[in-house]
């Protein structure tokens, strides 16, 4: 998307944004930066734990760079642009870590099935030698 | 052109259009359609993560809101995306959801496999204790049946010894005569008249012990030798001693002894005992001699060597002379 037409719609969403903070002084459905950021970096410090490194590189590489930016704008006051950013990175941690956690989860399940295959075949093998040569 | 201008004239450009054809399209927001439709449709996703797909389905109301409110909105992007990435999780965490369940799964087939492996293994081993058990039964009672049989053959060994004792006392009860082809018991003639091959009554007791003995052993054979004295026709004595012997051998029958195993011979004149000039030596001559075997071998008849088994009647041996011939030739 173009960067201009955003931050040209971005400001005055912003200003109205604001506004509406000022008045309302209540939730809306931009939440603010800071609780956002917050939101953000958990996500990305759990997708980490989750071993998103190994698994899911693209979307964890992809949180942490919206992330950093998230947090550049929210230094140069753009509290708008950090929430979204903020907000993008948190889905794509989000993403990163549930992928990471399935591919595990598909590798123990495949591992355990072909282990109970070895184990059927080794008790099929023990049980037909013992049984028939009485 | 200042970016305000294009923009408005694409925007009434894009007004105009919406009079003829559908709204402009955004890219992302199809997108996010898309993205939402698979899951939606999915049912494993609908099972296994009910809140994480309510949550995309949220996002893309939200995003599809906006845009219907105002298409060119930056935040249709932004919320569409968001969307698009909350399917994504939503699917993700489907997946994690069927891992979890298959893991569960294996353990269980494995506790169950395992479980009837050792139930399978415990059977086999009752079985096999079973067998092993019944074999040892089975060993155990062939050697008592062994044991008994041993015993048994002990015991038939020892009243074998106590018959033998037995048998000794009554032969020597009957006066018999030890000899070569095994006890002799002489009946003498005063148990039959001249010419006659009936038994007398006097006979009764005597052949009673003999037969006690002869039941008594009866893996042993007897002999039945009749004899005349040298009244008459030779031939004639032959015959008639033949019949006394033969009177025995169906008394003894008659007594429970088995005919089979009596053999019978009659010689007749020959081998006399007594002088047969006098009547009380005649009478003497007058006699049966049941031989009483030391075994079962066939007894040989007097006067044949080497001859044993069979009929024991052939060739006519020594005649006996007026003299009285008293030494017995055995074999």
């Amino acid at each position: 998307m173009e960067t201009k037409t955003f931050a040209f719609s971005y400001r005055s969403c912003a200003v109205v944004a604001a506004a509406f903070l000022a008045v309302a002084g209540c939730a809306t459905t931009t939440p603010p930066a800071p609780a956002q950021l917050a939101l953000a970096n958990a996500a990305v410090n759990d997708a980490q734990s989750a071993g998103a490194g190994e698994y899911a590189a693209l979307e964890l590489r992809a949180a942490q760079n919206k992330l950093s930016w998230a947090n550049a704008a929210q230094v140069n006051n753009n509290a708008v642009q950090a929430t979204r950013l903020a907000e993008a990175a948190e889905v794509d941690a989000r993403l990163a870590e549930a992928k990471a956690r399935n591919a595990k989860a598909q590798q123990i399940a495949g591992t355990l099935q072909s282990n109970l295959q070895t184990l059927q075949q080794e008790i099929e093998r023990s049980s037909s030698s013992t049984g028939g040569s009485r | 052109m200042k970016p305000s201008v294009m923009s408005a004239a694409i925007a009434m450009i894009g007004t105009l259009g919406a009079c003829a054809t559908a709204p402009e399209k955004n890219a992302s927001l199809e997108q996010a359609r898309l993205a939402v439709d698979q899951v939606q449709s999915n049912a494993q996703v609908a099972q296994n993560a009910p809140v994480e797909l309510a949550r995309a389905r949220e996002a893309l109301r939200e995003a599809e809101q906006v845009w219907r409110n105002s298409p060119q909105d930056a935040r249709v992007d932004h919320l569409a995306y968001l969307a698009e990435r909350r399917a994504a999780i939503a699917q993700e965490i489907a997946g994690i959801k069927a891992a979890e369940q298959a893991i569960e799964q294996a353990s269980r087939d494995r506790d169950r496999l395992l479980l009837q492996a050792r139930t399978r293994e415990a059977e086999q081993a009752r079985e096999q204790l079973a067998t092993s058990e019944s074999e040892v039964e089975r060993a155990r009672r062939a050697t008592q049946a062994a044991r008994e049989q041993a015993h048994v053959q002990e015991q038939l060994a020892l009243s074998a010894e106590e018959r033998n004792a037995r048998m000794q006392q009554r032969l020597q009860e009957l006066q018999a005569q030890e000899t070569e082809r095994g006890f002799s018991v002489l009946l003498s003639g005063v148990l039959f008249e001249s010419g006659e091959a009936t038994l007398k009554a006097g006979a009764d007791r005597r052949l009673e012990q003999l037969a006690a003995v002869l039941r008594e052993n009866p893996d042993h054979v007897a002999l039945v030798e009749g004899f005349t004295d040298s009244t008459g026709d030779e031939t004639y004595n032959e015959d008639l001693s033949e019949q006394r012997a033969q009177a025995v051998r169906e008394a003894l029958a008659s007594l429970g002894v088995d005919p089979g195993r009596i053999q019978v011979q009659g010689y007749g004149e020959a081998f006399p005992v007594a002088s047969n000039r006098t009547p009380a030596g005649r009478q003497l001559n007058r006699r049966v001699e049941i031989i009483v075997a030391s075994d079962s071998a066939n007894i040989p008849p007097r006067g044949f060597v080497g001859r044993a088994g069979g009929e024991p009647r052939g060739e006519r041996g020594m005649r006996g002379s007026g003299s009285g011939q008293e030494q017995e030739t055995p074999r």
